[in-house]
């Protein structure tokens, strides 16, 4: 035993001396695991990135790829609210305030939904062939609509105030950066089948806008915002299956499933 | 038994290996490692992926429970600890307890570990993401610390309960600023 002739004593038994080698053995189990997960962690995620080769995306640069030019978007002290609002919704039937633009024959449609890495706010992202309608939303005053292209596996949507996110198409799900309000968040997003999915809403009664984004998740759990000339809070419960319509302080509106191509910078399409 | 690992007679007399020197390398290798996990999960660009475990709702969920498991023996640990230094007694099996426990919290963080730094890396966007960053890199320097200092002998009765006692705190710390945070923001989910 090597290490006993450091600063040894005499009472030292043998077996003390099995457990003062185990601290080094411990340490060599935990190197040893890491290295493994390490190991798969490179072997699985270099898979799923095979089609791209870079495996992360820029963080900053966002090329635009807008024909619309972001308008003002009123942006300004909302109120802190809780999480989410109690459903409020009567069974009205009412003019469709957004309707989506004719789909051309058999688009490739399909929705991303996820969260950003440190649970900050959740994202959707619906792709329709090359056009890309994205929403960040933390269901209490940050939300941001953004509207872009994916190309190559490659996304890049920008939205109003310099709102804009980038990212890469690995497998079944979209890794990348988004940034809203001067801040940046790692997202995630994964591959994200109905009802789970990106919705709007929005109706103006008396010049009061109102407009609602809500993220339906893959677990069914959902994130929403009114954002009420500005002022944002909480969005009443969506029901994504019947999406039945919604009055939102006195004005009715129609939810919506919002789909790669449909426009959603620049306020309410009505 | 309980008073295997105490030392009280110090070796202070002998020269070539004095108690300072056995404290100071394992000190230095422990700062080694917090530094080298901060440097690497600041330079390596986060993936945003990593494998996970099925039956769980998404990694975040899963790092949560990982550390409340940790978390929890980390309580054995301070228990048994007390125990083989007779602050409390304890039956003869409690320094195995000790060393078990301790090894499989241990290796509970491990996974946790290889996520946040491969696919979050170190972050610094909120004081809580901060805080979490930094205790990160450095409950595994002190943890390495811990594991070298056991291997001395002679050293100050207060030295392994000391850093005993930072690696504990450091964990706690590490459970309350991700899976406390978690739970309550997110929900106690699997």
């Amino acid at each position: 035993m090597a290490e006993i002739s450091r600063v040894d004593s005499p009472r030292r038994s043998s077996r003390a001396n099995r457990s003062n080698r185990g601290p080094v053995i411990t340490l060599l189990a935990v190197v040893a695991l890491a290295v493994v997960l390490v190991g798969l962690n490179v072997t699985t995620t270099a898979q799923t990135a095979a089609p791209s080769p870079a495996a992360a995306p820029a963080a900053t640069e966002a090329p635009s790829a807008l024909a619309l030019p972001p308008p003002p978007e009123p942006q300004q002290a909302p109120p802190p609210a809780p999480e989410q609002a109690p459903p409020a919704a009567p069974e009205q039937t009412a003019p469709p305030a957004a309707p989506e633009q004719a789909p051309p024959a058999a688009p490739q449609q399909i929705t991303y939904a996820g969260r950003t890495s440190g649970n900050e706010a959740t994202i959707a992202i619906a792709v329709r062939d090359d056009q890309v309608a994205a929403y960040l939303c933390d269901g209490r005053q940050v939300e941001s609509w953004l509207e872009g292209t994916i190309a190559d596996g490659r996304l890049a949507v920008q939205g109003a105030r310099d709102a804009s996110a980038t990212g890469v198409v690995e497998g079944n799900a979209i890794f990348g950066t988004v940034s809203v309000n001067g801040e940046q968040w790692p997202y995630s997003a994964q591959l994200a089948s109905a009802p789970a999915g990106l919705y709007q809403g929005s109706a103006t009664a008396n010049g009061v806008s109102n407009r609602i984004g809500w993220i339906v998740l893959q677990d069914g759990s959902q994130v929403g915002i009114v954002n009420r000339n500005g002022i944002r809070k909480p969005a009443p419960l969506l029901d994504p299956k019947a999406l039945t319509d919604l009055t939102v302080d006195g004005s009715r509106l129609e939810p919506q499933r919002v789909a790669g191509d449909t426009k959603v910078v620049g306020g309410p399409p009505a | 038994m309980a008073f295997s690992r105490t030392q009280p007679t110090v070796a202070i007399h002998r020269p070539p290996d004095p108690v300072a020197t056995m404290i100071l390398l394992p000190i230095v290798a422990g700062a080694a490692v917090a530094i080298a996990l901060g440097v690497y999960g600041r330079l390596h660009e986060p993936t945003g992926i990593a494998i996970n475990i099925a039956g769980f709702s998404g990694a975040q969920a899963v790092k949560a429970w990982l550390t409340t498991g940790a978390f929890l023996l980390a309580g054995i640990q301070l228990v048994s600890a007390l125990a083989m230094w007779g602050k409390l007694p304890g039956p003869p099996w409690v320094p195995t307890l000790h060393r078990w426990s301790g090894r499989f919290a241990v290796l509970l963080t491990v996974p946790v570990l290889v996520h946040c730094l491969y696919a979050l890396g170190y972050q610094s966007a909120t004081p809580r993401v901060l805080v979490h960053s930094l205790l990160g890199c450095f409950f595994f320097g002190a943890f390495t610390t811990k594991m070298l200092l056991l291997t001395r002998r002679g050293l100050p009765r207060w030295v392994v309960p000391l850093i005993g006692g930072v690696v504990f705190s450091a964990l706690v710390a590490l459970w309350l600023t991700s899976s406390l945070w978690f739970f309550t923001t997110v929900g106690v989910t699997l």
